[in-house]
């Protein structure tokens, strides 16, 4: 699903990921780890064609981010650690416009804002709240519901259980495996690394902009693998 | 395609409250009222709807055209927009037309008011005109003020787009003026124009001009939303434009200096403002040295810095003059050499990592080489040597003819040749191979 290729990636002459190579596979859940400043949100955002590499090469669904960036955008759904929605329109007001920014129309528009609500468990009076009243675990949930209102083959969330209480964490652990039952990829980041053994199939950890180790390894525990990691970085 | 975009539906939920809505008819109401009221004549009714026009559609449309994109990024809700199915027309349409949708909604009621009025004691061809220029002013404005800021969101992210909207507000408004110098609101001979030898109407010609550059801001909006969308781009449309105004400048033959001076004269304002203020640094020539090395001219022509071609333009401007007119071919040579140094002192301090106001700092020492020092040499009776330092130091008159001294010329070559090359080794040393992975 996704292809990464000897990424480089320099943010106002400092460099923030260096060689950075690794495949994800279509239908997984990924973990992207790493401590404060590792480049995970940077290559996130090289991953969904929102920044262009220095060199090297990266492709989603098989289209290059660099040549084929709108190919790339139309199959993606991403949701980065700050995302902003519009405080005076309300959940459904806000995923109709979601829909209509991907040039959903009609009843296939009203059919895929009802789905997301569905997914998302809104319930009738939270669907006409505005969204600048909602709790930040509803917010949270918002955000997602139009990360994926088109029906993305990818969905990339950047540290999404941030500032959510436990219950909120897992409803969103539930959200996520109902996402990549029905056949979606996910690259989800987050610190806190018991909450992904929950959900995650592979884990890539990033230090200081340099991939570490790619763990396919759903019988061995993701804490174990990362704390192996930060003992013997080499 | 559905005109109802996104962007123009948000705006619509958003702005068209009951309350503002109402509103705005109240005013409407009064005004018509205090005229029938008062006895006012129809001038009058129509000088108070375009003064309304002005202030509601022109400044405040431009007031928020201006603060759109900081909005936007303040509030952290671009990047969804960047990662849409909306082609860039669409985005470029919603920013412009939906922003000030609820402006245009009460310039329309405005404009109605000022035709009915104005056609009272106008020409119905006159009312036509001066609603075109109306219509056309506010769009240039707005236009205006949404490029500058998405050039500095596109292309300086780290400059707090929030403190510049007020300079994109007042170079919105500038950009409008002459449509309204040229709107016609008593009956009278229209003032002519002569431009290629051609005599034009005034207000036509404005007209029909505005619109064609109105285009242009058009195209340059889509570029900067191609350039967001992380579609190819290019240098191409500055290439463009730059023929075009050169072009259209050409034409005003006998309003003072002769064609070839004034296609240099703006040639060289092309390139001072394409430097700059271009997207060109450090980060991005390396860009492009990557992705042509890698053979990808595509994308390597996006980061290809604009100012190139201006100084193309510029070097062919000096050519044409140094053809037509001999005798001043000279004055033209050294001022383009003393511009490719101004060029390499920025070079030189914005290719190194360690200035963090390399515009300022060139901008200063530049003051120094133009302005100071001059000043120092004349005081000290030295004022041979300004020649030395900056081209209005070369110029003699020889036969009432302003003339320059080979002096001045031979200078400016070889500070231009040397500062190039010391520019050349900022590079090499700061972004060449530095931080290699």
């Amino acid at each position: 699903m996704i292809k990464v290729q000897s990424l480089d990636f320099e943010y106002f002459g400092k460099r923030v990921l260096y060689g950075v190579s690794f495949e994800v596979t279509r239908g997984s859940i990924t973990a992207l780890v790493g401590p404060n400043g590792a480049g995970k949100t940077t290559l996130m955002r090289v991953i969904a064609a929102l920044e262009t590499p220095y060199s090297g090469t990266v492709s989603v669904a098989g289209f290059d981010t660099v040549e084929q960036g709108r190919e790339v955008h139309k199959r993606i759904g991403y949701l980065s650690d700050f995302f902003g929605v519009e405080p005076d329109l309300t959940v459904r007001q806000s995923l109709i416009l979601a829909g209509k920014s991907h040039l959903i129309e009609g009843a296939q528009l009203h059919e895929c804002v009802n789905q997301a609500l569905a997914i998302l468990e809104f319930t009738e009076a939270t669907q006409n709240q505005k969204a600048g009243e909602l709790s930040r675990g509803w917010r949270q949930r918002l955000g997602i519901a139009m990360a994926i209102i088109h029906k993305p083959e990818l969905l990339i969330l950047d540290e999404p259980a941030s500032g959510l209480d436990p219950e909120a964490r897992i409803t969103l652990a539930s959200v996520f495996k109902k996402l990549q039952a029905d056949g979606m990829t996910l690259l989800v980041s987050s610190h806190i690394l018991a909450e992904l053994e929950d959900y995650c199939t592979e884990m890539l950890i990033l230090r200081e902009g340099r991939l570490t180790q790619h763990a396919a390894s759903p019988n061995q525990r993701l804490q174990d693998i990362y704390m192996a990691q930060v003992a013997n970085p080499s | 395609m559905t005109l109802m975009t996104a962007e123009i539906q948000k705006n619509v939920w958003l702005e068209f409250s009951l309350h503002r809505v109402l509103g705005f008819f109240a005013v409407l109401f009064l005004v018509v009222w205090t005229h029938q009221a008062f006895g006012s004549g129809p001038e009058s009714l129509s000088k108070t709807a375009s003064h309304l026009f002005i202030l509601l559609v022109l400044v405040w449309g431009t007031y928020r055209s201006a603060h759109c994109m900081s909005d936007e990024t303040k509030a952290r809700t671009w990047d969804w927009q960047r990662l849409s199915a909306i082609s860039p027309w669409g985005l470029a349409f919603g920013k412009l037309i939906g922003t000030t949708l609820f402006n245009w909604f009460t310039g329309l009621f405005l404009l109605s008011l000022y035709a009915w009025a104005a056609l009272q004691y106008l020409p119905m061809a006159q009312v036509v005109m001066n609603i075109a220029l109306f219509v056309l002013g506010a769009l240039l404005s707005q236009s205006a003020a949404l490029l500058a800021s998405l050039h500095v969101l596109c292309h300086r992210p780290y400059v707090s787009p929030r403190g510049n909207n007020i300079v994109y507000f007042i170079l919105g408004l500038l950009v409008s003026i002459p449509f309204f110098n040229s709107i016609q609101m008593k009956m009278g001979f229209p003032p002519v124009i002569e431009w290629y030898g051609i005599f034009f109407d005034k207000s036509q010609f404005r007209l029909q001009f505005g619109f064609l550059y109105f285009i242009w801001m058009w195209l340059g909006l889509i570029w900067y939303m191609r350039s967001e969308l992380k579609m190819h781009t290019g240098p191409w449309l500055w290439l463009g434009f730059s023929i075009f105004h050169l072009f259209y400048v050409a034409g005003f033959e006998g309003f003072g200096p002769s064609v070839p001076t004034v296609l240099f004269m703006s040639s060289l304002m092309l390139l001072v403002g394409s430097v700059l203020f271009g997207s060109w640094n450090g980060e991005s020539y390396k860009r492009f040295l990557i992705q042509y090395n890698n053979k990808k001219y595509l994308t390597a022509a996006d980061h290809f810095p604009a100012w190139v071609f201006s100084l193309i333009l510029t070097g062919i401007a000096v050519i044409v003059n140094q053809v037509s007119e001999p005798a001043n071919g000279l004055i033209y040579c050294t001022v383009l050499f003393y511009a490719i140094r101004d060029i390499a002192i920025l070079h030189c301090f914005k290719l190194n990592r360690r200035f963090r106001r390399p515009i300022g700092t060139t901008l200063f020492y530049l003051f120094m080489l133009y302005v100071l020092i001059p000043v120092l040499l004349m005081s000290m009776k030295l004022s041979d040597y300004v020649a030395f330092i900056c081209p209005f130091g070369g110029f003699t008159i020889d036969q009432q003819t302003l003339t320059m001294r080979p002096m001045a010329c031979a200078s400016g070559a070889i500070q231009a040749l040397a500062l190039s090359f010391y520019a050349y080794k900022v590079w090499k040393n700061n972004w060449s191979t530095h931080n290699q992975s």
